[in-house]
């Protein structure tokens, strides 16, 4: 095994690795935050910090607003992006006052103290969680989003950091910050259009999501895929023509990225979300989706149609008991084989 | 170039940064309670399987080590009260389990059927957090003060164990040993920690209060028509359904490890319906919603009833067989025509409750084969065809005659009026969208219905349940591969009872066993109903646990102590006045006085009570007069926790128990992934922590030396056995063979005498940490899959014992029963599946106080968890329709204040589209801890008791533990809110 | 010596990559205006002190995300007129010290072009003072050898308003060397 081979120029990398996430099957259980929490980032500088996060959509997303507040207008014209802020943007990593609770059980009444967050919490990485949009009951709506660095072919936070910090490793692609070389300046934070690069105000270097670098290296799945019980992630590389990446994205188009339009190309991709119907006034189901498709539009492009499309006629065929390769690696009979990465460095853990 | 020094970049340090994320793992936000050391033990029992990182000396290093561990151990989280197994790796560095992950080492059951894996969801994902957390106890402590004060002393060991059982001692010989309480969960493991609970409580002759049905978990509908309340296979059996609907269930929340199998049955064709008020996180994946009316769920059934047979699609061979639709009815008594009416005075006693059918062509009743008392068990019919529709005149044994109909037809008449513009009134839902629903299900060739343990809260419940059924029943999909109904199963592991009845190890001791709970006679009985084929070996075993529960379980439930003694008596009967005949204490005098329930402890309210991740201050209804009326006459209450609760917080004692990494157990064994699931100790007990089998041997030793010492008389019991604490230990431990650290050979034990687990080697099981099951097990409580087929291979679907080899069901009548013609239910018009409108309880007001179960807590573990409030809001949180609440001028996020005519709260508000206007929707198990004044929703809930489930007297309708008694009732609470912005005292 | 300088701000339009570059290049205004220098050579090597306007400061960004603390940062050529506003170039290094406001120890630093600054341990006979009165910053560097100033006798600083969000190449510097005399 050796090191990452570094490179600046996105276009080099030897292969790329990504992801295919796809949105039906997702519970917003959150194990995959957890997952990827557990493993990096529990450090004083980064106890706030998501890599990996699952967001209700719609809603102001994690870190706040981020669409908002991004390096790039839907056009994919540069712009100044915002550092958001630790209380209003990400939500503070709160402590909690167990011990005076548990103290103060037989004080009287007013004078209890409760447990709850040492501070008055406004906003966290899962404050909207279950809130949605629209009107009971005739639209409704809402869906998981999981987030996490896109590892774009054109890293916005690459070309932004003047100090060449930010890399792709020739390997597998998967863009990285060198600890040892960021200085903190946060241009990076700045420019990343989807908010994924974070800040460790501690260290005073930014981190980001590593794909699971060390476990790549191994050929053991990134934490957040392999620890999800709902099964809804593919891992593998673009060039694979057997391995799924390159058949949901590729062959059948229906792994689609988040905000085309910002251009940088990412690498996570996403099966959209069909949604029941909606009700009319007299509570009868319409032909209509609940989720919007102006909102699928704004987040997926002007395939995300086209890609229901797909997901729904390859559903009725099988429904009619006709075969569907499709169906087949979405159902994931064999989970193992939702992960097509190199199997010569598989260790037994 | 100078290289970079690292260090030199900021504080702090890079090495810090290293040692500060082993500390943030371990600490999470707050100091471990209490006097908590961290440089616990290390010692991994399971050697082998460290991990270094390669130093490659660039920056990636310092993550590639991160990535490391000394260890890995097979594990579990043993009694996390969560209807999942999953298989997890234990990383062990530095003696402290750093992380967690899933083993995913499972396998398809069959081709073309999805795998298990990975499993283990976001709680498992960081039990260490829980286990190093801040409310973690390591230490026996000893109240100070008042109870609940707040203020405790360290003890030691010694201190803790020998002053808890002189005081046990003394109260035992005032009030009697039946005044010892433990309630039989949801801390349930299947090894060495409960049945270390168990055993001490069973020889101790304490009371064994069942909390089914309090927690409004029991399926009673299920008891009342299948005899058993527990109904479910594996999961993977949801990917075969073409058309899944859930109906009072949550997967996508509440089954996380199996959720997938029905999205995967969609992209498999299957159409998912969701029945819900609230658009859940199930719901979204849905191809239907239906958004009904809260409590209405038994029209939408009905309507599907009506429309299934009303558009042709009655199975109607099956329900002929398997069903009561047959049996013949009495039209002047409502009463099934039974072997009394037909056979007289004069006939055989045990086939008084003989049921018949209509023989069409001899035009006479006939014995129904399998009923009650009928000559054979099986339920086949020779002869004949008999009709499920028709009314007949019967010539009884008196000579008087009497009409006599079928249930069929007596269904079919009550459901005519349930058309879908009737089921619209009720549900507000669209007659078009029930429509589409009913067409769908009836057309549908494995309709399954998930109904799962939340589905049991209303008062109603039981009715909802029974509707269900019948929709299935009616789609002869109940006991068919790929449909059926899905509450939940468990795999019967019956070593765990021999374990803990056990006095002595080897065959002497298991002779003992058997004639403890069967006479010679009954067991010639047996050998003659086995070899006539009058009974199955399993109905004879389901009988025989019955009866040996009867005989020396001093078995209760949760409800009917809180009803004798926790001063909600008046309160109950006001709740329900009018809704029956008779006022509700009228039901519970009758049903005492009947034998069909009874009331311990004999002399008056528990006197000891012992804790032990089971959280009663936490979950009981109306908790306020629980602590002013019942707890404190409590003389004694020990807390055998591992961590702080709010039951804990008003305990006199805390005997740290050790977490689920640090003890050998069997994660508890629902059918849902028909594996074994072994949990390994990667870690010594965290501090002074010690695993309950070691807890309760050690207390077992101290009162039976007290005992010895002072020649303490034989106790009573509870009336049925005496109990000598003389003998105590060494019955504990069985004459000595079992020792304070045994746990694993315990455990081990339970294995081995389980034939569901026959041919696993438990050595192989402690490397792999699963290990599929052999078969389904025998068919004891609570394992109902009555699959003799299954040898772990293929999904388990259940019940075939029944619909393939025409086995009876352990009903009255042997038949799937819908109609009970018990008195009671009679009398208040329940004898057939019905709606009924949901109860105002707590008075009237204008929300529904709804309650689901979390994704974020199993109970009220996780709910204090730093890690995980942080991914919430913080704090408990009310959900209320986001228009209805702006209206009421609540915000996000605002306070609200919470009341009915029993109490007022305060809580967050949290707006929502996903929550039905009227409906104030929490999702469950706060501590009254997170609440301002220490006063949680459960203040405000009175816990509504159906009179009819204190009925007994009849085959199937009688008290069991897991299988029918009176609970305590949720989803029918009614509150007002309002905000709250003035910081006042309540 | 004492004298006080205009300062101008660092051209952003220069810097690497295509972000800043595009989104910063109309920031032509420093984010603090002068600054007063003075500079003192004896046994003791070089103390020099600097002092600024700073309403606003920010001592430690440790807080939260979006602060950036104040800092000021000496240099001078190891080549004489190695270019100042590009931060030197290939081999003709420019070096000094950094002090910020969240550290008592000074850092050394030394770049050859832009987004090419190294940060590494001072020498132990580099000290700093800082004092914040009266709306001013005032920061003495005591520099007991520094051979690259005793070489050139060239010397340039840069200031940092953390409450502006100045960081990197944003920021205000003198607009070429200064002589100073030993």
């Amino acid at each position: 095994m050796s090191g990452s081979e570094k490179t600046n120029e996105p276009d080099t990398v030897d292969r790329q690795l990504a992801m295919v996430i796809d949105l039906n099957k997702c519970l917003g259980c959150q194990t995959c935050t957890v997952a990827c929490k557990k493993l990096w980032n529990r450090d004083a500088g980064t106890d706030y910090a998501y890599w990996n996060n699952v967001e209700t959509q719609p809603g102001k997303g994690y870190p706040a607003l981020w669409p908002e507040t991004g390096g790039r207008s839907g056009a994919g014209e540069v712009k100044r992006g915002e550092v958001p802020d630790l209380d209003s943007g990400y939500g503070r990593a709160w402590d909690f006052n167990h011990r005076a609770a548990f103290e103060s059980a037989a004080k009287p009444a007013g004078e209890k103290a409760w447990l709850q967050p040492n501070e008055e919490a406004h906003w966290g990485a899962n404050w909207d969680e279950d809130r949605g949009a629209g009107h009971y009951p005739e639209d409704n709506h809402y869906f998981y989003l999981p987030r996490l660095c896109n590892h774009c072919t054109h890293p916005a936070c690459l070309n932004a950091c003047p100090r060449h910090a930010i890399y792709k490793d020739k390997r597998n692609g998967i863009v990285l910050v060198d600890q040892d070389s960021c200085h903190g300046y946060r241009f990076c934070v700045e420019a990343c259009p989807y908010k994924k690069v974070y800040f460790d105000p501690m260290r005073q270097v930014t981190t980001k999501c590593l794909f699971c670098l060390p476990r790549i290296e191994e050929g053991v799945p990134m934490a957040c895929a392999r620890q999800c019980p709902g099964r809804l992630r593919f891992v593998g590389y673009r060039d694979d023509p057997e391995g799924p990446i390159w058949k949901l994205v590729e062959k059948w188009k229906v792994a689609l990225p988040l905000h085309p339009e910002y251009g940088l190309a990412p690498n996570v991709f996403y099966l959209p979300p069909l949604s029941p119907p909606k009700l009319d006034a007299a509570g009868r189901p319409t032909a209509e989706p609940r989720i919007p498709m102006y909102h699928l539009e704004s987040l997926f492009g002007e395939t995300v149609g086209a890609a229901l499309e797909t997901l729904r006629s390859e559903r009725r065929k099988r429904r009619r008991g006709e075969p569907s390769e499709l169906m087949d690696i979405l159902i994931a009979y064999d989970w193992h084989k939702s992960f097509a990465l190199s199997s010569e460095h598989e260790v037994s853990r | 170039m100078a290289a970079m020094d690292a260090s030199a970049v900021s504080s702090p340090t890079r090495r810090d940064f290293l040692k500060l994320s082993t500390a943030a793992a371990l600490v999470s936000g707050g100091l471990p309670l209490f006097h908590f050391q961290r440089e616990a033990s290390a010692a991994s029992l399971t050697p082998g399987g460290g991990r270094r990182a390669q130093k490659l000396g660039s920056w990636e290093d310092l993550y590639r080590e991160r990535w490391t561990w000394d260890s890995v151990v097979k594990g579990s989280h043993g009694w996390a009260n969560c209807r999942s197994m999953c298989a997890w790796d234990l990383f062990v560095k530095d003696g402290v389990v750093v992380r967690e992950e899933q083993s995913a080492s499972y396998e398809a059951s069959e081709p073309g059927v999805p795998d298990f894996n990975p499993r283990g969801c976001q709680k498992g994902a960081c039990y260490t957090e829980v286990m190093y957390g801040p409310s973690r106890l390591t230490v026996p402590m000893k109240r100070l003060g008042e109870r609940g004060s707040g203020k405790w002393q360290r003890i030691s060991w010694d201190q803790a164990i020998e002053e808890i059982a002189q005081k046990m001692v003394l109260i035992a010989e005032e009030h009697g040993t039946d005044t010892i309480y433990q309630d039989l969960g949801p801390n349930f493991d299947h090894g060495g920690t409960t049945v270390g609970r168990f055993k001490f409580q069973m020889k101790a002759g304490g009371i064994f209060a069942d909390m089914w049905a309090e927690i409004g978990d029991l399926n009673i509908g299920a008891s009342l028509t299948l005899g058993m309340a527990h109904i479910g296979g594996s999961s993977d059996e949801w990917f075969l359904s073409d058309f899944p609907v859930v109906w009072m269930m949550n997967p996508s929340v509440t089954q996380i490890s199996d959720a997938h199998f029905l999205f995967e049955a969609q992209n498999n064709g299957a159409e998912l319906t969701v029945i819900d008020p609230h658009y859940t996180a199930t719901a979204i994946h849905a191809d239907h919603w239906l958004p009904l009316q809260t409590g209405s769920d038994a029209a939408l059934g009905l309507a599907v009833a009506r429309h299934i047979w009303a558009s042709g699609k009655l199975e109607v061979d099956y329900v002929r067989e398997q069903t009561d639709f047959p049996l013949l009815v009495r039209l002047d008594t409502g009463r099934f025509l039974r072997g009394e009416d037909m056979l007289g005075e004069t006939g055989d006693d045990e086939k008084r409750n003989v049921t018949f059918l209509w023989n069409p062509d001899a035009r006479r009743p006939e014995q129904a084969p399998g009923s009650e008392g009928a000559d054979s068990g099986k339920l086949v019919v020779d002869g004949f065809v008999p009709p499920i529709e028709g009314v007949f005149e019967v010539t009884l044994a008196d000579g008087s005659t009497v009409s006599v109909t079928t249930v069929g037809s007596i269904l079919k008449e009550q459901l005519d009026p349930w058309t879908f513009d009737q089921a619209a009134a009720v549900t507000d839902l669209a007659p078009e969208l029930i429509e589409q629903f009913a067409d769908g299900f009836a057309k549908a060739q494995r309709p399954m219905i998930f109904s799962s343990w939340g589905a049991n809260r209303f008062f109603h419940s039981d009715l909802m349940n029974r509707v269900k059924l019948l929709c299935l029943a009616m789609k002869g999909a109940i006991g068919k591969k790929g449909a059926g109904y899905q509450s939940t199963g468990f795999m019967g592991m019956a070593g765990f009872g021999s374990a803990l009845q056990l006095n002595r190890t080897g065959m002497l001791g298991q002779i003992e066993l058997m004639l403890g709970t069967m006479s010679a006679s009954k067991l010639f009985d047996i050998v003659v109903d086995l070899l006539r084929g009058r009974k199955s070996q399993e109905e004879i075993i389901f009988n025989q646990v019955s009866e040996g529960e009867d005989a020396l379980v001093c078995a209760t439930n949760v409800s009917t102590i809180g009803y004798h003694h926790q001063g909600i008596r008046e309160s109950l009967n006001h709740e329900i006045d009018g809704l029956y005949p008779r006022p509700l204490d009228a039901y519970v005098q009758e049903a005492e006085e009947k034998g069909w329930q009874n009331n311990l402890p004999r002399g008056g309210q528990p006197r000891i009570y012992i804790t032990g991740g089971t959280n009663l201050l936490r979950r009981t209804n109306q908790t306020q007069a629980m602590l002013d009326n019942m707890w404190p006459k409590i003389d004694l209450v020990i807390a055998v926790e591992k961590k702080m609760t709010f039951t804990v917080m008003n305990a006199d004692y805390i005997l740290p128990a050790a977490g689920w990494y640090e003890k050998p157990g069997i994660k508890y064994t629902l059918a849902y992934t028909p594996y074994l699931h072994y949990c390994g100790a990667a870690v010594e007990p965290v501090g002074e922590s010690k695993d309950e089998w070691e807890i309760f041997w050690l207390l077992s030793k101290s009162i039976e030396e007290i005992a010895r010492r002072q020649n303490t008389p034989e106790f009573e019991g509870c009336g049925k056995q005496a109990v000598d604490w003389k003998r105590l230990h060494q019955d504990y431990s069985c004459q000595g063979a079992y020792g304070a650290k045994d746990a694993e050979k315990v455990t081990q034990h339970v294995i081995e005498n389980s034939p569901s687990c026959q041919g696993i080697e438990f050595e192989d099981l402690q490397k792999t940490g699963i290990k599929k099951f052999t078969s389904a097990g025998l068919n004891i409580s609570p394992t109902f899959h009555f699959n003799p087929d299954w040898k772990g291979d293929g999904v388990l679907t259940t019940l075939t014992h029944f619909t393939k080899y025409k086995w009876r069901w352990p009903t009255m009548t042997g038949r799937q029963q819908f109609y009970l013609d018990h008195p009671w239910f009679l009398e208040s018009g329940e004898a057939l599946p019905t709606h009924k409108e949901s109860p105002k309880a707590g008075g009237d007001y204008p929300f529904q106080l709804v309650s689901c179960h979390s994704r974020w807590s199993i109970h009220s573990t996780f709910r204090d968890t730093p890690l995980l409030l942080r991914l919430q809001r913080g704090e408990p949180v009310l959900y209320l329709n986001e228009r209805e609440a702006q209206s009421a001028g609540l915000g996000d996020g605002d306070w609200g204040e919470i009341y009915n005519d029993l109490d007022t709260i305060r809580m967050r508000i949290k707006l929502s589209t996903m929550v039905r206007p009227g409906v104030a929707y929490y999702f469950h198990a706060w501590e009254p801890t997170q609440f301002p004044d220490h006063k949680s929703y459960k203040w405000l809930i009175p816990g509504l008791m159906k009179p009819l489930h204190m009925a007994g007297g009849q085959r199937h309708i009688h008290f069991g533990i897991n299988h029918l008694q009176s609970g305590s009732f949720v989803q029918d609470t009614r509150v007002g809110i309002r905000p709250w912005t003035a910081d006042t005292t309540i | 010596m004492r004298k006080t300088f205009d300062l101008i701000a660092a051209p952003a339009g220069t810097e690497p990559g295509d972000y800043v570059p595009r989104v910063y290049a109309a920031r032509n205004l420093p984010a603090t205006s002068s600054a007063t220098l003075e500079v003192q050579h004896g046994d003791a090597g070089w103390r020099v002190s600097l002092g600024w306007h700073c309403p606003d400061p920010v001592r430690d960004a440790s807080g939260n995300t979006n602060l950036f603390v104040d800092a000021a940062a000496l240099l001078a050529p190891t080549v004489a007129d190695a270019q100042w506003i590009t931060m030197g170039a290939p081999d003709k290094a420019v070096e000094g010290a950094l002090w910020r406001a969240d550290r008592e120890e000074l850092l050394r630093i030394r770049a050859e072009g832009l987004g090419t600054v190294k940060r590494q341990q001072p020498p132990n006979h580099w000290k700093a003072h800082s004092d914040w009165s009266e709306a001013r910053w005032s920061v003495t560097f005591e520099l007991a050898s520094w051979p690259a100033l005793d070489d050139h006798n060239q010397l340039a600083f840069a200031i940092w308003r953390g409450a502006a969000a100045d960081r990197g190449g944003l920021k205000a510097i003198v607009p070429q060397w200064i002589a100073v005399e030993p």
